[in-house]
């Protein structure tokens, strides 16, 4: 079992409730009113699986997000995310207030290659509950829907 | 058709590859070797993820077919459908929650159809959504469900043996259209 996530991030007072966090989202996780995508899914923020860490080398589960000020600072936006990872993708937003009000953290954890990467962890628990991730999908909005 | 083999072959694919299901054959049942597009893709240090759609409302097929056809487009996902390394949906997971609807629509038949999507765990997330209710219920591939409830302002959050009482009432909400 790997350990629970608050043992091994903290929550970054850096970075402000206003924050926006993007998430990529493809057509499986984003919700559709009348073919228009309205937010993100409740698997969209659902945490990494357990049997996964290894492959993202992140210590504990959680859920991968860019932060909207890191981006901004390297001259980038949701756009040039969208053409990065490709254009069935999409992205939501939540701010980093809908993700504390969820009893959740966010830890940047930036990468070679994506040095705006965050994640968004809970504070307390192994995971996020169904309840949480459902929560913060209710919260996100769409920036650019998936094709 | 897309049949097993098929879904092996795009499981064990390069990953640079992408699979899509087009939503409206998917919704018509009709899907054939046309209908899954491959596209490239320039980041390798970017999963590749698989998307799929549900037929346009389960709603208006009989309940028995609409299990069925859920049952074969669970079985169509593949690793990774989110890009973000989930995992496929497990049969386990899959039977289990076919089966519980199975149940609750035998014991509350004018219960509407639920959203059903893949977890990243392997598992299966269930919901209903009215404005006075909420309901969650994720089925691991343990068989073991953990629910969570909203009625009206209060929060249920737990195992399902824990938060019963709340999910009985929320079902029955939901079922009376509520």
């Amino acid at each position: 079992m790997p350990p629970d996530p608050s043992s091994v991030y903290d929550d970054d007072p850096t970075i402000g409730d206003d924050e926006l966090l993007y998430r990529m989202v493809t057509r499986a996780n984003t919700n559709y009113e009348n073919d228009v995508a309205v937010r993100g899914a409740t698997n969209a923020f659902q945490d990494i699986s357990p049997d996964r860490l290894d492959q993202v080398g992140t210590p504990a589960v959680a859920v991968s997000v860019f932060l909207e000020s890191e981006l901004s600072a390297s001259g980038l936006s949701s756009v040039d995310l969208v053409e990065r990872w490709g254009k069935e993708y999409g992205v939501v937003s939540v701010t980093a207030c809908d993700a504390r009000q969820q009893d959740q953290g966010i830890v940047r954890w930036p990468t070679d290659d994506q040095p705006a990467h965050a994640m968004i962890f809970c504070l307390y628990g192994s995971k996020k509950t169904g309840g949480q991730s459902k929560r913060l999908a209710k919260a996100s909005t769409v920036v650019i829907a998936p094709s | 058709m897309i049949d097993v083999m098929d879904r092996q072959q795009t499981t064990m694919s390069d990953s640079d590859v992408v699979h899509k299901v087009r939503p409206r054959q998917a919704a018509s049942g009709l899907m054939s070797d046309d209908d899954i597009v491959h596209v490239s893709r320039s980041f390798s240090r970017v999963p590749s993820a698989s998307s799929y759609e549900w037929p346009a409302s389960f709603e208006t097929m009989q309940r028995a077919s609409a299990l069925e056809q859920l049952k074969h487009q669970l079985f169509l996902i593949t690793d990774n459908w989110d890009g973000y390394y989930a995992k496929a949906p497990q049969t386990n997971a899959i039977e289990a929650t076919v089966d519980l609807l199975n149940i609750l629509f035998g014991a509350l038949p004018s219960m509407p159809f639920p959203d059903v999507s893949p977890g990243t765990e392997g598992n299966v997330v269930v919901e209903w959504d009215s404005r006075d209710t909420d309901i969650v219920l994720i089925i691991e591939p343990t068989y073991q469900i953990e629910a969570s409830v909203r009625l009206e302002e209060t929060e249920y959050d737990g195992p399902l043996e824990s938060v019963r009482g709340a999910l009985t009432s929320a079902l029955a909400r939901i079922a009376s259209g509520s």
